[in-house]
């Protein structure tokens, strides 16, 4: 008697737990999953910054740039992991702590200015002196960065402040020479000559009124 | 990345965690002389579940790793060569555990019947691992902004053999990821991505031993991990951008909260050494790995406590658990002093908060939406509130949100409710599982709710605040008035639910 009512019990349990399933199943749009899924996977695309072009120029840097090169990288670009897989140093600026640390305010306000004024023109003196401030001596512009200017979540019309670098105006540039490609992946070496020295050293005292009136 | 490097990663982090804990508890007891694998069962509650048995060895492998890399930062010793001998070490003591010892303290449960559970579970794990791994297969998947940060602090920890202070970030999680990296050999550039994979499918192992903790059964411990699984992430939920820590968090604070069933109980005086030492391994992970500090630390264990103080009659006993609980967690605290060293350098919230600039704000935007509305079951109802969505403001817009897991919730709980009135004899017992993925859900529904709430809404726009606070202290400031009340609110929907459905707290609790 108490084995077929436990039987029944379990019966009903069960019969509760089809219904319960159905119940939900009967809402779910079958197409959904997928979906989403190729959704969530154009939206991972956009954040997808790596790629193979960087791991190889990476690689490539590791074993032939001097441990003291330090590689400007814009803001989100695959050189992120120039200091991961190249072990060299690189000035790129993370997410998050501009706001609440006051010692890298500073600095991360120069770095900002810095993209700007090299996405606009590379061999403006101020930028020159900025990359000179940092003691840069290559630029790296990754293999995704050019495509980065289309991408909804990247572009310029949610975030006025982004920089993408372009490696065409870098590589016609008269003060960057190109030290290495691979792919859609470059690297520049920053020329300092006397005549940027001289440039340099006549705008010092205007630099920060500059970047602040008038580019800005 | 492939499908078959996320299987790989998966189930060699599994074993090297689980060879770390098992093998360096047999090393305590070799020193120690002294049976303590028979203790932990007692203490931890673990059932003869082979499953349980594993996650518990992989939880204390993650804690003996957390406090091994402390010591080894104290006395500035460089940590990679050491954990190549480590682990052939702690090889050797499993091998001699296999073949020769006649205990077979780990192995002598496994027998036929268990066998069952645990293709189940080897099954589930890989389905899970094929789901998710399938949205990022054949790229990097998300390498930029936040987990390029956590490459390089896992690379310093590889390389210069320290932590920065000024990541401003509990390093628990990346401390795990150097050691994957060096033993199993993984490029740190895959790393993140692929750990972060790996730990959002082990939360489905800690859902199903929190289940089993309680009902002793393990298809409910399957009912409860696929519930969570699919409600909560849902299979389709994305790796997303820095969410290494993030679910290494979550797994973390998932199986602390399965494990400590029976810590807010009367010590017993014989084993209290034993009790603060377990209990504060227990602790160190959920210390050292964000977000846990905030959903165990601040919710769980008070939970916990007050359950104690209500249930137990003899209140100098409840004030011996409090003691015994404060001494564990001193203990925790000092045994991983160097990786709490952030909190201590800079000021805690924004470490247990997270900070995200700009940039990221509208990335996580686009997350909230796409976690907090699961796919798949949540659809058709947000649908509706979707459009009563546009007539209020942004904040309005968040609450209604939550509304749908509140009606599932209801269902569920009535279903269980009708199970109830035929006498289903384990009803009881069946609305444990059930209700701990939805009070996690309401948990972490609430956190980021409250987090979302102070940091991009009202951050710029409550003036008073501004004016009260200085500017730099604005955010923590926010942060604690907000987790307060979001701790009140959890309070007032889980009497809500006890009222409305006649249940008592406790089991509302599922304590």
């Amino acid at each position: 008697m108490e084995a077929s009512s436990k039987r029944g019990n379990r019966m009903r349990a069960y019969f509760a737990i089809i219904l319960f399933s159905l119940i939900f199943l009967a809402s779910v749009n079958v197409n959904e999953p997928f979906n989403m899924t190729s959704k969530t996977r154009l939206w991972l695309n956009e954040f997808d910054v790596l790629a193979d072009d960087d791991i190889n120029l990476q690689l490539w840097m590791k074993q032939n740039l001097d441990d003291s090169s330090v590689i400007l990288v814009s803001w989100g670009d695959a050189g992120q992991y120039i200091p991961v897989i190249a072990e060299k140093e690189a000035i790129f600026e993370f997410a998050g702590d501009l706001d609440s640390c006051p010692l890298t305010r500073e600095h991360s306000q120069k770095y900002r200015d810095l993209l700007k004024l090299l996405e606009i023109s590379p061999d403006n003196p101020i930028a020159l002196e900025l990359l000179r401030y940092f003691n840069i001596t290559h630029v790296y512009v990754g293999a995704k960065e050019s495509t980065r200017l289309n991408s909804p979540s990247t572009s310029k019309v949610n975030f006025p402040e982004y920089t993408v670098l372009n490696a065409s105006l870098l590589n016609s540039a008269r003060h960057y020479k190109l030290t290495y490609r691979m792919g859609s992946a470059w690297l520049f070496e920053v020329v300092y000559n006397a005549t940027v020295m001289t440039a340099i050293s006549t705008c010092d005292a205007t630099v920060d009124w500059f970047i602040k009136k008038v580019m800005f | 990345m492939t499908i078959l490097e996320f299987l790989q990663v998966t189930f060699l982090s599994i074993f090297m965690l689980c060879l770390l804990g098992y093998g360096s508890i047999r090393f305590f007891e070799i020193i120690l002389k002294k049976k303590l694998v028979h203790f932990v069962n007692q203490f931890f509650g673990l059932s003869s579940d082979f499953v349980v048995k594993i996650n518990f060895f992989l939880y204390m492998g993650i804690s003996f790793l957390l406090m091994y890399t402390q010591i080894l930062l104290m006395f500035k010793i460089f940590i990679v060569p050491t954990l190549y001998g480590l682990s052939i070490l702690l090889g050797i003591i499993l091998l001699f555990d296999i073949f020769k010892n006649k205990d077979k303290p780990l192995l002598n449960r496994f027998a036929l019947y268990n066998s069952l559970p645990i293709m189940a579970m080897i099954i589930s794990l890989s389905l899970i691992t094929l789901l998710r791994s399938t949205i990022i297969s054949g790229a990097f998947g998300s390498t930029g902004y936040d987990a390029a940060v956590h490459s390089v602090i896992i690379s310093r920890i590889i390389r210069f053999n320290m932590f920065s202070p000024e990541f401003r970030y509990l390093p628990g999680g990346e401390v795990i990821a150097a050691f994957l990296t060096v033993i199993l050999n993984i490029p740190i550039y895959k790393t993140v991505t692929l750990l972060t994979g790996s730990f959002s499918v082990l939360v489905f192992l800690s859902f199903y031993c929190l289940g089993v903790s309680h009902t002793q059964k393990p298809i409910y411990g399957y009912l409860c991990a696929f519930l969570a699984t699919l409600f909560w992430f849902s299979s389709y939920h994305p790796i997303y951008w820095g969410g290494l820590p993030f679910m290494t968090g979550i797994y973390v604070t998932v199986s602390a909260m399965a494990f400590s069933i029976n810590l807010a109980t009367p010590p017993v005086n014989e084993q209290s050494f034993h009790r603060i030492l377990f209990t504060a391994l227990l602790l160190i992970p959920v210390l050292t790995i964000y977000p846990a500090p905030l959903l165990y630390i601040l919710f769980w264990l008070p939970l916990l406590v007050t359950k104690n103080l209500i249930s137990h009659p003899k209140r100098h006993r409840c004030f011996k658990t409090g003691v015994f609980l404060i001494f564990s967690l001193a203990i925790a605290a000092s045994l991983s002093a160097s990786l709490l060293w952030p909190i201590i350098y800079t000021d805690a919230l924004p470490i247990l908060l997270g900070k995200l600039s700009p940039p990221s704000r509208a990335m996580s935007r686009g997350w909230w939406d796409d976690y907090l509305i699961s796919p798949i079951f949540f659809l058709r109802i947000t649908e509706f509130y979707n459009d009563l969505n546009k007539a209020h403001d942004v904040l309005g817009v968040a609450s209604f949100r939550l509304i749908p897991y509140g009606v599932l919730a209801c269902i569920v709980i009535a279903l269980l409710k009708l199970a109830q009135k035929y006498k289903f004899k384990d009803s009881i017992r069946s609305i444990n599982p059930f209700l701990v993925p939805f009070s996690q859900i309401g948990e972490t529904g609430l956190f980021y709710y409250a987090f979302y709430v102070v940091i991009y809404l009202y951050m710029k726009h409550v003036w008073i605040f501004r004016s009260i606070f200085p500017p730099e202290r604005t955010y923590q400031c926010l942060g604690i008035i907000f987790t307060m009340l979001e701790f009140s609110s959890i309070v007032v929907i889980w009497t809500f639910l006890s009222n409305v459905f006649h249940l008592k707290i406790r089991i509302i609790l599922h304590i």
